[in-house]
């Protein structure tokens, strides 16, 4: 279905239209929630808390495309993910010197499969798994970092060595398992 | 078949696809939806919920409104200006049997709180009471414990136009008189009555007056009357 259509008559708040939208976003928004959030119903709490916000200010929104809509979407999510986040004083982090950037090899990381990459990252403490989402993947820079969780630049730059260190240790630990599937 | 499994240099985009992480995807899509669709609809109900709320809280404030200006007729607009009250008295150019009743009632009760919270005031003052005798013979009685004060009390501004003061006339004082002080008709009409003058006679410094309104009793002694009892 159009998706120009369908955000034309959510702006109407016509239900079907809503549903549609949330069908087909909904799942893929998930995946970014549980990136960010350890426990599910934390997760899906925040998805709907996102798309409320979503339908609600639907009216200020300008279609444009697809990728558009999503990376709108997106945003919400993360900024709920990263309020929730607060809310349970995940970043009351003492500030910290910044560490020496630790070079994760991407080359390992595109040896593993989505799933396992995604295990990883979801088995990193939430602190560093924040920063590291936000970094890494959201490609946001220390001082958008810092103003979006409310903690020091250098904290961040600390965070996200220590986040790409421990998982580098955990990617070593799994190295042999990764070699004799390549090998096979 | 493993192959298919690594990312080409693209995990990043891969953390976003659905076909490759179905374990974390939502399970009970449409619990989620009509959890998210009552949310909406409840709100809308809650805001017009507060639409009539704030409806009724205009209605009410409408209605207040009306009622204060209709009743704004009775009221007095005050405006402070210096009236001078000598030993409790207010003359008025004014008689206050034409203002209505309302009104000066009101009037006196500000004039009461005015004077007692009067920043004016050159003398210490205690205003007890201020009353109203009767609608129509305009007195008003204020008692003022000073010899002379100046205040700045309000001046009733209504349909009028002009100033309002009373006039208290003093509490006079009951004084004992000596019965030659009296008027002549006086003592004409107390001998008449009785047939003789009565007798003045002096008694632990105090003065006794045989009284000749009552007749003698029937033991012929004249009844005694100290001068501390009322005459007349």
């Amino acid at each position: 279905m159009d998706v120009l259509k369908l955000v034309k008559e959510a702006k109407q708040e016509i239900a079907a239209s809503q549903k549609c939208l949330f069908d087909q976003f909904s799942d893929r928004l998930m995946l970014v929630c549980c990136r960010y959030l350890k426990s599910r119903e934390d997760a899906e709490e925040v998805l709907l808390d996102g798309f409320y916000k979503f339908f609600k200010n639907i009216g200020s929104f300008h279609y444009y495309s697809e990728a558009q809509l999503y990376a709108w979407l997106k945003k919400i999510m993360i900024n709920e993910c990263l309020m929730m986040l607060r809310k349970k004083n995940v970043f009351t982090i003492v500030t910290e010197d910044a560490a020496e950037d630790i070079m994760l090899e991407e080359e390992t990381l595109n040896s593993l499969s989505a799933k396992e990459i995604f295990e990883l990252i979801v088995q990193l403490p939430v602190g560093y798994r924040t920063i590291f989402n936000l970094h890494v993947i959201e490609g946001m820079n220390h001082k958008e970092i810092a103003a979006l969780t409310g903690i020091a630049e250098g904290t961040s730059k600390s965070q996200l060595s220590k986040a790409k260190s421990l998982l580098q240790k955990k990617l070593l630990q799994n190295q042999a398992v990764y070699d004799t599937r390549k090998i096979k | 078949m493993i192959q298919e499994k690594l990312n080409n240099g693209n995990w990043k985009e891969g953390l976003e696809d659905v076909n490759n992480l179905p374990d974390y995807i939502l399970q009970n899509k449409h619990a989620a939806w009509e959890n998210l669709h009552n949310r909406l609809h409840e709100k809308q109900r809650r805001t017009g919920f507060a639409w009539y709320w704030m409806a009724a809280a205009c209605l009410i404030i409408a209605s207040s409104i009306i009622l204060i200006t209709t009743n704004k007729k009775n009221d007095v607009a005050l405006i402070n200006a210096p009236i001078k009250i000598q030993r409790g008295k207010i003359i008025s150019p004014q008689p206050l049997n034409k203002i209505n009743i309302d009104t000066k009632s009101t009037a006196l009760n500000t004039i009461k709180k005015n004077a007692l919270a009067g920043s004016n005031k050159k003398h210490s003052i205690n205003i007890i009471n201020v009353k109203e005798k009767t609608a129509n013979d305009s007195i008003v009685q204020i008692n003022v414990i000073d010899h002379e004060i100046q205040i700045a009390l309000p001046v009733l501004k209504d349909s009028i136009k002009q100033n309002i003061t009373a006039v208290i006339p003093m509490q006079k004082k009951m004084k004992v008189v000596h019965i030659n002080e009296l008027d002549n008709s006086n003592n004409l009409n107390m001998t008449q009555s009785t047939g003789h003058l009565p007798l003045r006679i002096k008694f632990l410094n105090r003065d006794i007056y045989t009284d000749y309104t009552i007749q003698p009793a029937t033991t012929g002694f004249n009844i005694l009357k100290l001068n501390s009892s009322p005459s007349n």
